[in-house]
């Protein structure tokens, strides 16, 4: 089954606020599409194997390994939006 | 000392105070000069003879009138300048937009992100870890285990009021976690929790709510079946929850990628990369969202996209959808049945935005009136079996017209009539089988309220539907008050009128002040009533009350005048061609007092008539609803 991409809740709607009228917005966001059962939450057994998993990976990873890789995710984000400065910088430029 | 001092910074802020200051100088200066202009545009001047002395040489050029033009540009100056000034305060920036520019939203910094690793590991000391299941399920599908959701919305003074409730069941196969506690105790030996590994009676916790981010919650509240409050997870507990069941859903998708792919590093590094994208404080676009994911996943060695991936990843990447726009609300529930079905209720206060363009609305507003049509979207039906949605106005109102439309096209939708794709063009057909989704509204019948009833929705893409309720005022309501008014000043003017075209003899000055009457009268009725009210429709009744108020008092003004004039004229008779009485008539303003009078008594009979008319109608109206004969509701959709 395909999942289609999602909505956010609230999302632009050509009679979003029309005049005079009170419009009350989605208390809730609400995904565009509903998601497949997942079989894995429906076996007990794989989900207390599952949980006894996760929680020795919890327990396992050392401060040290993860201030590393949060140093890596940061400088992946920098590196990211430096990439797309200059993009925009040189999209301005051109259209100038 | 001033060369010693350190030279100004002009700083935004400073340069900002700066022109406040300049704007109350000018305020003062403006009004201290609309002032002078004033007094000299339209009263004497010490030194100038009086104005009764007409025998003072006039000057060629008078600049009394020139004067006056400027008294008027000044004021309105001063008043287009304040009224800026107000405008400028009132203008609400939107709030930038996530990737506004095209570039990154994920904002944290290196400790806010080392904080949440610390969390994560606190938890998994913690009994939360035996909810994460639940946790995950309630919020990727809360309509799995949502029954019945109500969602009522009140008009409450200027506030609206929404109040939900949630019935939930809760599967036993995320529930069972006696062999989880025993495992936390033994292997931790530190229960953090205190009393759940003795007990057995470990507190759940419920996500009742998935708020958009940035949204603010007013007055929330949330309580269970007897009506007690509970607590709510305060945002470090819940983001405990949220990092451990990322890495739960980690964990789980991991089982079905290549192990020779992943690394513990790289499952660090998406981690760090995925929480940035959920506890990062602005929202993430769209493209952000999906690159971000996209890049997390390939660090922990899932690559493929589409149709043939894994439920385990499709529950990852939809759960990191959803959290990048969305933050829950989780309530703690320390008790539950044998039948594992929980009642949560929460409510929240809202000020809903009044934009009015159009004249008929602007000028509601102008009469101290407030929009009647409430618009709301029944979103929550995809998240719960069966949805009921109640739209209700206060006592003194009725439900008018009731419609749900579909958003994308404006078609009214007929009974069980759905929208089969809202995306591609809109298509509303009509389901058949066994009759889901299925939605029905109740029939007015004069209630103060809507109410719409939703099932079968929950597996549906979301529909793009809006229901539109309109309320009006009870009958008779101020429409019956107005028509006293009516009627009362139509009398007075009319007999006073009548007195006065037919020269009856003045006695008295009684008739001046019973001709205000009506507008007394007019100013209570209309202004002192339903001041609090959300809504208030009685634009009849409110126009009539003004032209009623007016005709009155000039009706008294007149009265006076033209009495003064009639006085003037016999004391001074040489002058009775220009102002006075000239053979029968009294002429005011050039006008005789004859078509005065007659010009008010067609105003006041005019307005009678008017909401005479209005009363009638809207009675009927109203009174038709009473009477409906209570039929099955097989076509209630109107």
């Amino acid at each position: 089954m395909t999942i289609q991409s999602h909505r956010e809740a609230g999302a632009a709607l050509k009679n979003d606020s029309p005049d005079g009228i009170y419009v009350v917005e989605p208390i809730e966001y609400v995904r565009s599409s509903s998601l497949p059962d997942n079989e894995l939450l429906k076996n007990q057994e794989e989900v207390k194997s599952l949980l006894r998993d996760t929680r020795k990976s919890i327990r396992g990873r050392t401060r040290e390994k993860i201030s590393q890789a949060i140093a890596a995710a940061i400088a992946e984000v920098i590196k990211d939006q430096e990439a797309e400065r200059s993009a925009v910088m040189a999209t301005r430029r051109r259209s100038a | 000392m001033t060369s010693e001092s350190e030279p100004i910074v002009w700083t935004p802020e400073r340069l900002r105070n700066r022109l406040m200051s300049w704007h109350r100088i000018f305020s003062v200066s403006a009004g201290a000069a609309a002032a002078i202009l004033g007094w000299s545009a339209f009263l004497p001047l010490p030194w100038e003879p009086p104005l009764t002395r007409a025998a003072h040489p006039q000057p060629l050029f008078h600049v009394r009138p020139a004067m006056a033009v400027a008294w008027v540009l000044l004021l309105t100056l001063i008043t287009a300048t304040i009224n800026y000034r107000y405008r400028r305060h009132a203008a609400s920036s939107p709030p930038p937009a996530a990737d506004g520019n095209g570039l990154s939203a994920l904002d944290m910094s290196i400790p806010d992100l080392q904080r949440v690793f610390d969390l994560r590991a606190e938890a998994a000391l913690s009994d939360k870890m035996i909810s994460l299941p639940m946790f995950v399920s309630l919020i990727l599908q809360p309509e799995k285990s949502r029954m019945r959701t109500v969602e009522t919305v009140s008009l409450e003074g200027r506030v609206i009021v929404q109040d939900v409730t949630v019935e939930l069941s809760l599967s036993d196969a995320l529930l069972d976690d006696s062999w989880e506690r025993r495992e936390a105790s033994e292997a931790g030996g530190d229960d953090r929790s205190g009393h759940g590994a003795e007990t057995g009676n470990s507190e759940i916790y419920v996500p009742i709510l998935n708020c958009p981010k940035k949204e603010m919650i007013d007055n929330f509240r949330v309580r269970d079946r007897e009506g007690r409050d509970l607590d709510i997870l305060c945002y470090e507990e819940t983001i405990q929850l949220i990092s451990s069941s990322l890495h739960f859903l980690i964990q789980a998708a991991l089982r079905e990628s290549d192990p020779e792919m992943m690394s513990l590093d790289g499952i660090d590094r998406a981690e760090a990369l995925f929480l940035m994208l959920i506890c990062g404080n602005t929202t993430a676009s769209q493209k952000t969202t999906e690159k971000t994911i996209q890049a997390g996943l390939s660090h922990i060695g899932i690559n493929g996209k589409g149709d043939d991936e894994a439920q385990t990843v499709t529950w990852l990447r939809e759960f990191l959808r959803t959290l990048a726009h969305a933050f829950p609300v989780v309530a703690v529930v320390s008790e539950i049945d044998v039948s594992r079905r929980l009642q949560i209720s929460y409510s929240r206060t809202t000020i809903p935005p009044n934009k009015s363009k159009h004249f008929r609305h602007w000028l509601r507003l102008m009469l101290g009136l407030r929009p009647v049509t409430v618009q709301m979207s029944p979103g929550m039906a995809h998240n719960s079996k069966s949805y009921h949605l109640q739209v209700k106005a206060p006592d003194s109102q009725y439900l008018m017209e009731q419609t749900l439309r579909c958003a994308e096209c404006g078609r009214k939708l007929s009974s069980s009539e759905i929208e089969a794709d809202s995306r591609g063009g809109c298509e509303h057909v009509r389901p058949s089988g066994d009759g889901e989704p299925y939605f029905q509204l109740l029939r007015k019948r004069g209630q103060h309220y809507a109410h719409l009833y939703m099932r079968g929705f929950a597996g549906l893409q979301r529909q793009n539907i809006r229901l539109t309720a309109s309320f009006g005022e009870v009958p008779p309501g101020t429409l019956a008050s107005a028509a006293i008014t009516a009627v009362t000043s139509f009398l007075l003017i009319g007999a006073v009128g009548v007195a006065e075209t037919t020269r009856l003899a003045r006695d008295s000055d009684i008739p001046a002040v019973l001709l205000v009457i009506p507008a007394v009268a007019a100013s209570w009725f209309g202004f002192v009533s339903d001041t609090e009210a959300v809504l208030r429709s009685s634009l009849a009744a409110r126009c009539s009350l003004i032209l009623g108020g007016f005709t009155s008092i000039a009706a008294s003004v007149l009265f006076i005048v033209s009495g003064v004039v009639q006085q003037d004229a016999g004391d001074r008779p040489a002058a009775a061609g220009q102002t006075g009485q000239t053979g029968d008539s009294t002429i005011v303003l050039g006008i005789g007092v004859g078509w005065w009078w007659s010009t008010l008594v067609y105003l006041a009979g005019a307005n009678l008539v008017y909401v005479l008319v209005q009363l009638v109608v809207r009675s009927n109206a109203y009174r038709r609803l009473l009477r409906k004969e209570a039929l099955f509701n097989d076509d209630t959709v109107t």
